[in-house]
């Protein structure tokens, strides 16, 4: 910050100032005593919950996770797990499958209902308004209740004769089951079929737009790219057994990795950890480097460079002590690499396969078959919940991100002829997307964290199954700190996605 | 008047935008596009109000449950006998919020148009409801009639009233709320299940003219005062009286003199006579250096106070002194920063001696016993939902400042440990903090120790809260001119006093609207906390009402009356969000 | 003067947050200071030989507190709930007053902490409430993983499962009928395990979904998205018999199967038997008083006009060799839960019998000698 160089300033003169006023000095001094209160405390609270938990007679062991839970999921992967690992992952995939599909259907809601708010018709003006207002200010809990309540009283009940489509489509108050499509043995053959696919249109696309931009004459290139894509992408449905070749090469790292003596495996996490360190550190220096040679490093500089280094040594020597690590990399990449494997075996047919819901009626009640794909009321409560909850503050934030596109570029557009759909398509909404594009992947988190809320409807995310199997088997403080690795590793990697999007659509002014 | 009204109406433009007929076709059917848009919203509008109508006429409903339990709504379990208190705390809020209406708001307007409209909407919704709700031919009766006199008096009104009148807002405010009060006295003797009690209709009219009261009193006594200072010993009061309503008028100490004389009344003199003589020396202008290691070093004690280091000290173990103590360290830390002159010393005593008194006083109420006779938490209902939301964004408020300091200093450790619990905590959710504290927290004590339930739910709140306003705090800061920097510097401010002087109260002012609106989350979100087992409003329509025996089943309703309750407060709240960003001009970048 | 306002605020909020933190003091300060008190109340109201009592442990900081921090639930008909007057009511929260009745002398002096069924294993673990009576079935594995132990049942109750007489379930129906079937029960409670074990051993497939509370699946059930609803039979007949429309009230059946045993009683923390004993024998109290016919109104007038009873004058503290004393209790600890709070029969009466809207057939709750399973060992 701007302040960093006056600061630095006495500094230079080290030696007539007393160190009790070296503000570089006292600057470090501050934050080292700050840090050794910090980590005391930590300490001092650590070695309380050790003592209490003996005191309690608890054990801290994630045990559970390989032992029996003995309770049934209603939707998931595993419906009867087997283990609190695989409760646990039915939890987390369900929580994943609402989470990937409400940021989509909030987006586009929220596009829509922020445009709408905008819009010249005072009804349209109105029911959005009250829309926002009404959802933005409820406690999401209530509305998911409510929404399961719809369901319960609006859907008809389930019998063999249901519809609306029989065969195709059912939507009764089990739910809503549908035809779709279902991935095969053969789907990630053909799944490498596509990214060879996508890799070729790309540079087919390269190529002719290069082209254009040197004579100017119109060349195509998004239309031949799609062309060559489908092209490709249908070749590789048909011939997707050929990329069964891959499995030799994922059977030759396995089979490398489980041969490998473990102190190799060392070696080479600790000369990759040094590497890392180094890289980080040569391109830090070179992006100070300027014509006249090397920037003035701050103090904030160093610290990086320094706690970098350490890192990285300290890494290297810990994957050197410990064998253990070096062991679990080999044993856990083997058989990832096993896994991988087994995708690839010259399986044939077509990779997708589409399935058509099914009713039957083993004994009093009809049920769905698990053929379709059924979308349980719970799942669909939680579902519409988030998405309306989200949408309703993404259109206020699209809203805002419309009226700050200045006004100059719609006059701009209309005085060169567009349609107002045009303007918002071509003009307006770029525009606005990068300016809404950070406050919206802070809702994405938002929607991400507000999933946990399912149990109130009877889905089983993780918070609920993990809620089940603490309730069963007494492991609270671990159940606890599981769910808060796995939302940290969600919101980790939603930021990493739309900080990525973000930095490739701001603009380089300067 | 009234012969000139045609004319009127025909000529002037504002009169043009408000008739009914141009104003429909502008609006609703300018093209095919609109018109098509419109019918097919209008039908979806009223699909959708007919399922809900018809789900909350139901016969089914028992809507009683709701009736019957509105002080387990209001206070949950709040004894009767006591229950002055609760009046007392409202009367004490109604006060303020005159005082302020008075000194800020002053005596705003509202065309008389605006008004009209909103009574022609009124009319035509209550129409709507009446058509379309599952009603017995009396009511719906009475219900059109209500509608059509709404619609009736907005168009004689709309006729007679001249364009571009104006009237005072508060002035409707208020006969609206009286017309509300009236109500409550009024409908019980024409609606047969309905039953008021004397305790709410009294207590409330009281507080009615109470209000009105304060709010001519304001006025009077702004101007004399000076409205700057006026404005100022408001903010003052606002924050004291969330201590006074919690700690003393609803908590009833049971004040027990023998700890008083012995315990709080040696350690207020100790800290008021110590800390003022320690301030004096430190905030001396010639012992600059001095003062500041002394400074240090009492910080450096004040925080060895709270491990368990000192356990067995007399004393210091005890929170009443060590809170004290930590305040005045930060205060001494401060001194040297706003000392020099004669002036300022004295005004830094004299205000260390006030806030040690406040702090004495509140903390010998909280350390006494509760003079009520409880059954559980004496907090619930909405009362435990606005004392959570306010208390804990009191709480969050000055570590969010902290953290948001901490992220963008240019102090490495600062940054990272920032960062990372901003970070860490704005990627869990809030069910999984409190969680954290319903568990963790007494696994973080020592064993004999017991943390209430409340101050349990207040701390997790607060520290979800905090890395969020951090995060609001955080935009206030990155957009401050880097000139305001080194004028600050040019000046010859140090970090502190730049920090404190120039750049919070430019970045805070930024992100008020922000700030309310991280309120408005915050109050949301504290319908969680019936994990930790307490009872605030949710809880009670989700479980509490539904477990008693004559309302089984009745969660459904119950929960549109919260989810009301939750939106009157939220609703008005962002309303007064948006005016004051308005006024600020802020957001407009 | 923007600034300076700004300022104090900052300052202010500081100091507010200070004062938030303060009210910790409250309950840390105390322990400190009753700890010594504690002793000194057990000393006085032991009696001579109260060497045990003196140690602490809960029954001593119970006294010293002067009132029970009971662990129940606040939405339970008939076992916890609150009235619209803010009262706790209810089977266990009687067992609740009687326990503080016994310990204290007032069965008001009870402060309820509600416990949500998933943090039950906490609240125990970590001490936060002295007893915990929220329908809590005794289990090994709660037993040995919950850092409690349990106490004597007071409610023996069983699962079974809820159906539509319209859908086709018949007083006679076993789990056959849940095949194909969506199964809805409560989460976090053995009812989830026994039905999962259930489905498997009878070889049938279910869908098992899991509500937070008892509306959850009685609105599903209703509405048709749960085809069956299973959890103790006390819940089911007690929601049954509250059902609203009539129509729907009258369509649910009960089926006679039972396939679990669910005894459910008080827990507290583990390793403390004097607080152990306290809590059953105020149990045992109402059980005798009960087979003894004695009521809350009555017990004076059977102490005198039985004087041969010498367990009940032992017992009700009527004789010199009482053995509450022994207990750290007062002599008339037993005989304060009858007057106060009653017998079982009377506790059994007020919230689950015929006068109530479950009405409730006592079953498996009846005295041993009427053939049920209450059988309290003999006070001597």
């Amino acid at each position: 910050m701007a302040s960093m160089n006056t600061s630095e300033r006495p500094a230079q003169d080290k030696q007539r100032v007393p160190l009790w006023r070296n503000v570089t000095f006292l600057k470090w001094m501050l934050q080292i005593v700050f840090l050794v209160v910090l980590v005391g405390f930590a300490w001092i609270a650590i070695r309380q919950v050790a003592d209490n938990l003996r005191r309690i007679g608890l054990d801290f062991s994630w045990d559970f996770l390989d032992e029996p839970v003995g309770f049934q999921i209603s939707e998931g992967i595993f419906i009867n797990p087997q283990t609190g690992w695989q409760a646990l992952f039915t939890g987390m995939v369900n929580m994943l499958r609402i989470t990937i599909s409400g940021i989509v259907a909030a987006t586009i809601l929220g596009v829509v209902v922020g445009i709408a708010r905008l819009s010249s018709n005072a009804l349209v003006k109105g029911v959005a308004t009250v829309f926002v207002e009404t959802i933005r200010n409820i406690p999401l809990l209530v509305q998911i209740i409510f929404w399961l309540a719809f369901v319960q009283l609006t859907f008809p009940r389930l019998s063999l004769d249901s519809g609306p489509i029989p065969g195709w489509l059912y939507v009764s108050r089990k739910g809503v089951s549908f035809a779709w499509l279902f991935p095969q043995d053969t789907f990630w053959q053909w799944v490498v079929g596509l990214i060879v696919a996508w890799l070729v249109a790309r540079y087919v696309y390269r190529r002719l737009f290069h082209k254009r931009e040197l004579t100017g004459e119109e060349t195509h290139a998004g239309m031949w790219a799609l062309v060559v894509f489908l092209a490709i992408a249908v070749l590789a449905w048909f011939a997707n057994p050929v990329f069964g070749v891959l499995s030799y090469l994922f059977g030759a790292i396995t089979a490398l990795l489980e041969a490998l003596p473990t102190i190799a495996m060392q070696l080479v996490l600790a000369g990759l950890l040094l590497f890392a360190a180094g890289m980080f550190i040569k391109r830090f220096l070179d992006s100070r480097r300027t014509p006249a040679g090397l920037a003035k490093l701050t103090d904030d500089d160093y610290f990086r460079l320094i706690s970098a280094g350490v890192l990285g040594a300290v890494g290297a020597v810990i994957a050197l002590v410990v064998p253990g690590i070096g062991e679990a990399v080999l044993t856990w990449g083997a058989r990832f690499f096993e896994f991988v494997q087994g995708k690839f075996d010259f399986n044939t047919g077509p990779p997708l396969q589409g399935a058509r819901p099914t009713l039957a009626q083993a004994g009093l009640f009809a049920n769905y078959e698990d053929t379709g794909l059924t979308m349980s009321p719970g799942f669909f409560s939680v579902w519409l919940g988030v998405v309306l909850y989200t949408g309703a503050f993404i259109a206020e934030i699209v809203r805002g991100g419309i009226l700050a596109v200045s006004k100059g570029q719609t006059e701009a557009g209309l005085a060169m002829g567009l349609r107002r759909s045009q303007l918002l398509r071509f003009i307006i909404l770029p525009q606005a997307f990068r300016i809404i594009l950070p406050p919206l992947g802070n809702q994405y988190l938002n929607l991400a964290k507000n999933t946990s809320l399912g149990v109130a409807v009877a889905f089983p995310e993780v918070v609920a199954v993990g809620q089940t199997v603490f309730n069963q088997r007494g492991v609270s403080v671990q159940i606890i700190l599981f769910w808060m690795a796995f939302y940290l590793m969600v919101s980790l990697t939603i930021s990493v996605i739309v900080n990525y999007f973000n930095r490739r659509l701001q603009l380089v002014e300067r | 008047m009234s012969t000139s009204t045609q004319y009127d109406a025909e000529t002037a433009p504002p009169s043009t935008a408000l008739h009914p007929v141009r104003w429909v076709r502008d609006n609703l059917f300018s093209s095919w596009w609109n018109s098509m848009l419109t019918v097919v919203v209008a039908l979806a509008v009223v699909g959708a109000l007919y399922g809900v109508l018809n789900f909350a006429f139901s016969p089914e409903r028992q809507w009683n449950s709701v009736t019957s339990n509105i002080r387990l709504y209001a206070t949950f379990a709040y004894p009767e006998t006591d229950y002055w208190r609760v009046w007392a705390s409202l009367g004490i809020v109604v006060v303020l919020a005159s005082l302020s209406v008075a000194a800020w708001a002053g005596r705003p307007e509202v065309a008389v148009s605006k008004l009209i409209r909103g009574v022609a909407f009124a009319g035509a919704a209550v129409l709507l409801v009446f058509v379309l709700a599952p009603l017995s031919g009396g009511v719906r009766v009475t219900g059109l009639l209500i509608g059509f006199a709404l619609m009736a008096l907005a168009f004689v009104a709309w006729r007679t009233v001249p364009a571009g009148k104006q009237v005072p807002l508060l002035a409707v405010v208020a006969a609206l709320l009286a017309l509300a009060l009236a109500a409550l006295w009024v409908l019980p003797s024409f609606i047969e299940p309905m039953v008021i009690a004397l305790s709410t209709t009294i207590p409330l009219t009281i507080q009615f003219a109470i209000g009105i009261a304060a709010y001519f009193y304001g006025m009077w006594l702004g101007p004399r005062v000076g409205l700057q200072r006026f404005r100022s010993i408001l903010v003052g009061l606002w924050l004291l009286s969330v201590p006074l309503i919690y700690l003393v008028v609803l908590r009833a100490p049971a004040w027990d003199w023998d700890t008083v004389t012995s315990e709080d009344f040696p350690i207020w003199v100790a800290f008021a006579v110590g800390g003022s003589l320690l301030l004096r020396v430190i905030a001396d202008e010639e012992r600059k250096t001095l003062g500041r290691l002394v400074a240090v070093a009492l910080v450096l004690f004040a925080i060895v106070a709270w491990t368990p280091l000192v356990a067995t000290w007399p004393w210091l173990p005890l929170f009443k002194v060590r809170i004290p103590l930590l305040v005045l360290a930060l205060w001494a830390m401060a001194a040297p920063s706003f000392g020099g002159s004669a002036e300022s010393r004295r005004s830094t005593i004299l205000s260390w001696i006030g806030i040690a008194t406040l702090m004495a006083f509140f903390l010998a109420a909280a350390t006494s016993g509760s003079g009520l006779v409880i059954q559980t938490n004496f907090i619930g209902g909405l009362l435990l939902t606005l004392l959570l939301s306010i208390v804990s964004l009191l709480l969050a408020f000055p570590l969010g400042v902290l953290l948001a300091l901490g992220r963008t200093s240019t102090l490495p450790i600062f940054r990272v440990v920032s960062t990372a619990y901003i970070e860490v905590v704005r990627g869990v959710p809030l069910i999984t903090i409190l969680f954290f504290g319903a568990l963790f927290l007494p696994l973080f004590l020592p064993e004999e120790i017991r943390v209430d339930s409340v101050i349990r739910a207040l701390i997790a709140i607060s520290l979800f809260g905090a890395a969020y306003l951090a995060e609001n705090v955080r935009g206030g800061l990155q957009a401050i001119p880097k000139g305001q920097y080194e004028a600050a510097k040019a000046m010859g401010l140090n970090t502190v006093q730049m920090t404190m002087l120039i750049v919070l109260p430019q970045a805070l002012r930024a992100v008020i609207p922000a700030l309310v609106g991280q309120a408005i989350a915050i109050f949301k979100d504290t319908s969680l906390v019936f994990i930790i087992g307490l009872t605030e409003i949710l809880a009670v329509a989700q479980k509490v009402v539904p477990g008693q025996p004559s309302f089984v089943g009745s969660q459904r309703e119950n929960l549109l009356f919260v989810a009301f309750v939750y939106w009157i407060f939220t609703f008005t709240f962002s309303r007064a969000s948006q005016r004051l960003e308005r006024k600020l001009g802020v957001g407009e970048r | 003067m923007m600034k300076r306002l700004l300022v104090l605020l900052a300052v202010l909020a500081l100091v507010a947050a200070a004062c938030g933190g303060e009210s910790e003091t409250d309950d840390t300060t105390e322990p400190t200071e009753t700890t010594a008190a504690a002793t000194e109340t057990t000393a006085a109201t032991g009696g001579g030989d109260v060497g045990q009592a003196g140690e602490g442990g809960t029954l001593a900081a119970v006294q010293a507190r002067g009132t029970l921090i009971c662990g129940v639930n606040n939405g339970v008909p008939g076992f916890g709930f609150v009235d619209d007057t803010g009262t706790f009511s209810g089977f266990d929260v009687d067992y609740c007053r009687a326990i503080a009745a016994a310990v204290l002398g007032d069965s008001e002096a009870v402060e309820f902490r509600v416990v949500e069924a998933a943090d039950r294993g906490t609240v125990i673990q970590t001490g936060e409430v002295d007893v915990l009576i929220r329908n809590t079935t005794y289990t090994q594995s709660r037993d040995a993983q919950w850092g409690g132990d349990f106490g004597v049942t007071t409610f023996y109750d069983g699962q079974g499962f809820m159906g539509l007489q319209s859908a086709g379930v018949t007083a006679d129906s076993g789990p056959e009928v849940w095949d194909g079937a969506v199964v809805c029960t409560i989460q976090g409670t053995t009812s989830e395990l026994n039905a999962t074990n259930l489905a498997q051993v009878s070889g049938v497939t279910i869908d098992l979904v899991t509500y937070a509370d008892a509306d959850g699946y009685m609105n599903a059930l209703q509405s048709g998205q749960c085809d069956i609803a299973t959890t103790d039979k006390s819940q089911l007949a007690s929601r049954k018999a509250t059902a609203s429309p009539a129509e729907f009230s009258e369509d649910l059946i009960i089926p006679g199967f039972t396939f679990s045993k669910e005894p459910l009683g008080p827990v507290y923390q583990a390793n403390d038997s004097q607080w152990g004993d306290v809590v059953n024998w105020t149990v045992f109290a109402t059980l005798i008083a009960e087979e003894k016919g004695i009521t809350s109104a009555t017990l004076a007038d059977y102490l005198s006009s039985n004087p041969d009873d010498t367990e009940a004058a032992r017992l009700f503290g009527a004789a010199e060799d009482q053995l509450q004393g022994d207990m750290g209790l007062d002599p008339l600890a037993f005989a304060n839960v009858i007057t106060q709070v009653g017998s079982y029969a009377e506790i059994y009466e007020r919230n689950l019998g015929p006068d109530t809207p479950f009405n409730l057939p006592r079953g498996l709750n009846e005295l041993w000698s009427n053939g049920g399973l209450l059988y309290p060992p003999p006070a001597r």
